[in-house]
This record gives C-alpha cells, sequence and structure tokens, in this order.
C-alpha cells in the first residue's frame, strides 16, 4: 500500500468511528443496559482513533516496541479509568 | 568518520526519544499535554460520578452533531497535513504548501464552530460558573481551543520555513491537538444518561 492511500485509509476509519460513537450515543439512550454499553463503544472506538492518530498521522509505528507499548498502556490505561469511573453511577443506581 | 555520523540517533543526546520519528522535543510536549489533559479527564469523571444528575441535566444542553463535525474537521485537517508532510518528503513543495494551507483552512472551520457552540451557550445565560459542569467543560474546550490556536499559527510558520523536519515537528502538534480532541469529544459531549 503506498504512503498516500494509507494516510487516506487511516482518514476513512477516523471519518467512520466518529459515525459509530455518535450512532452509539444517541442508540444508547432509552435502552437498558444501552449506556453501559454505548459508554463502552466509546471508549473502544475513542483508543482506535488515538491509535489511527499515533500510528499513521504521527507515524509511531515506525518507532520501537517500547515506546508503542508505553503509548497504548497511557491511552487505554486513561480510557479504561474513564470508563470504570463513569460506570459508578450505573453500577449504584443498580444496587439500590 | 565521527561517532555522529556512526549512529546519528545517538548524537542528538535525548535517550530512548531519540527512537521517535520526528523531533524529540516535540514528543516531550506531547507526553506532557497527554498528562495534563489526563488530570483534567480525570478530574471530571470523578466530578461526575459525585453528581451524575447534575452532569446529565448539563450535558443534554450540548449539541452533539455540532461536537461530530468538529471531530470530522480536525481529523481531516490532520489527514491533511499529514499529507502534506509526504508531498514534502517526495521534494513536491508547491503541493506540500498546498495541502498544509487545506489543513489550515479546514482546522480554522473549528474555531468557527467553536465560536458558534460558545456563542449559542452565552445566549442561553451559560457560563464559566453556572455549575460544576459547565465550569470543566468551557475550561477543558477553551484550553483545547488556545491549542487549536496556537497550532494553526504554527502550521502558518513552517508552511513558510518549511524544510521536512519543520514540517514534520510542526505538524506533530497539529496531531497533538487532534488526539486530545477525540478524547474530549466522547468523554464530555457524548458519554450521557448513565
Amino acid at each position: 500500500m503506498t504512503e498516500e492511500r494509507r494516510l487516506f485509509r487511516a482518514w476513512l476509519i477516523l471519518m467512520s468511528l466518529t459515525l459509530v460513537s455518535l450512532l452509539a450515543a444517541f442508540g444508547g439512550e432509552g435502552i437498558e443496559g444501552g449506556s453501559a454499553l454505548s459508554l463502552a463503544v466509546l471508549m473502544g472506538t475513542a483508543f482506535i482513533k488515538t491509535r489511527q492518530v499515533l500510528d499513521h498521522f504521527l507515524d509511531l509505528r515506525e518507532a520501537r516496541a517500547g515506546w508503542r507499548a508505553f503509548f497504548t498502556l497511557l491511552l487505554a490505561g486513561l480510557l479504561l479509568i474513564l470508563l470504570g469511573v463513569g460506570l459508578i453511577p450505573t453500577l449504584m443506581q443498580e444496587a439500590t | 568518520m565521527s561517532q555522529l555520523d556512526v549512529t546519528p540517533h545517538e548524537e542528538k543526546g535525548w535517550g530512548a526519544l531519540d527512537a521517535l520519528p520526528g523531533n524529540p522535543l516535540i514528543w516531550v510536549l506531547i507526553i506532557s499535554e497527554l498528562l495534563v489533559f489526563g488530570a483534567f479527564f480525570l478530574g471530571y469523571i470523578v466530578a461526575r460520578a459525585l453528581d451524575p444528575q447534575m452532569f446529565n441535566d448539563s450535558q443534554l444542553q450540548l449539541d452533539r452533531l455540532l461536537g461530530g463535525l468538529n471531530t470530522m474537521v480536525l481529523v481531516t485537517s490532520g489527514y491533511l497535513a499529514a499529507q502534506a508532510v509526504r508531498l514534502r518528503a517526495e521534494d513536491k513543495i508547491g503541493a506540500s504548501r498546498r495541502w498544509l494551507a487545506g489543513a489550515m483552512g479546514i482546522g480554522s472551520v473549528f474555531l468557527i464552530i467553536k465560536a458558534i457552540e460558545y456563542g449559542d451557550k452565552i445566549e442561553q445565560g451559560i457560563g464559566l460558573e453556572t455549575n460544576t459542569f459547565f465550569t470543566l467543560f468551557f475550561l477543558m474546550t477553551g484550553f483545547h481551543m488556545l491549542h487549536v490556536v496556537l497550532g494553526l499559527i504554527i502550521l502558518a510558520i513552517v508552511g513558510v520555513h518549511n524544510s521536512l523536519e519543520n514540517m514534520e515537528t510542526g505538524t506533530a502538534f497539529w496531531h497533538m491537538v487532534d488526539l486530545i480532541w477525540l478524547i474530549i469529544f466522547p468523554v464530555i459531549y457524548l458519554a450521557r444518561g448513565l
């Protein structure tokens, strides 16, 4: 794949996942358990999108495995914490 | 032959950062910014967990479609900037400048949409002191918007002084701005109703 096409593919993925996250946000409303599922989809798509930017626009794919692992852990860690803390109100509501 | 000629990465003296593409300093900035915004996100999500009803009610007043449109605007601008760097690496300087100008033009649309959004909130009487949600909303998106303005200035500078290293470094800042918005958008605009 040429460099031009690789960048274009990354852009297409970013645009598509933005639409997916919008659909997940709208679709998760009014469905039992939908909010938690939609939050998981939102954090998952955010992770894939940030990886696309790092790997293709910032060329991190050319970096050493250690750096790639560092950024993966940094972003995945942050998004997992956001997901976990974000779910607390739902879990408390279910418990009461 | 000097040591510098043998190991060009080592000569920069940035240690592990020399293994990253582009100027090592930009990666120091990218990591620092991710940590700063990471702290903002953690503060936001904890405040939200303490008062979910107020956050959900306030969040309903945001325009998710405008937020989504701005996401598409930023990733498209980032794409154009990445193509500009590719063209510069191929010594197509004129085409590279045109793509970079496109990136700046589309990047400016982000500011117009943000101005519309802020104007709408102000018209509704919503401001920084309305409640905790809007304090965090204006602080986080406003701080990010300042980065967008700075990013556009940097793109303009590297468009003029367009060595490959300048282009890589300037557009890396722009991609970092993009990266942060990709987390702001789902967390602040979309994650509601929990």
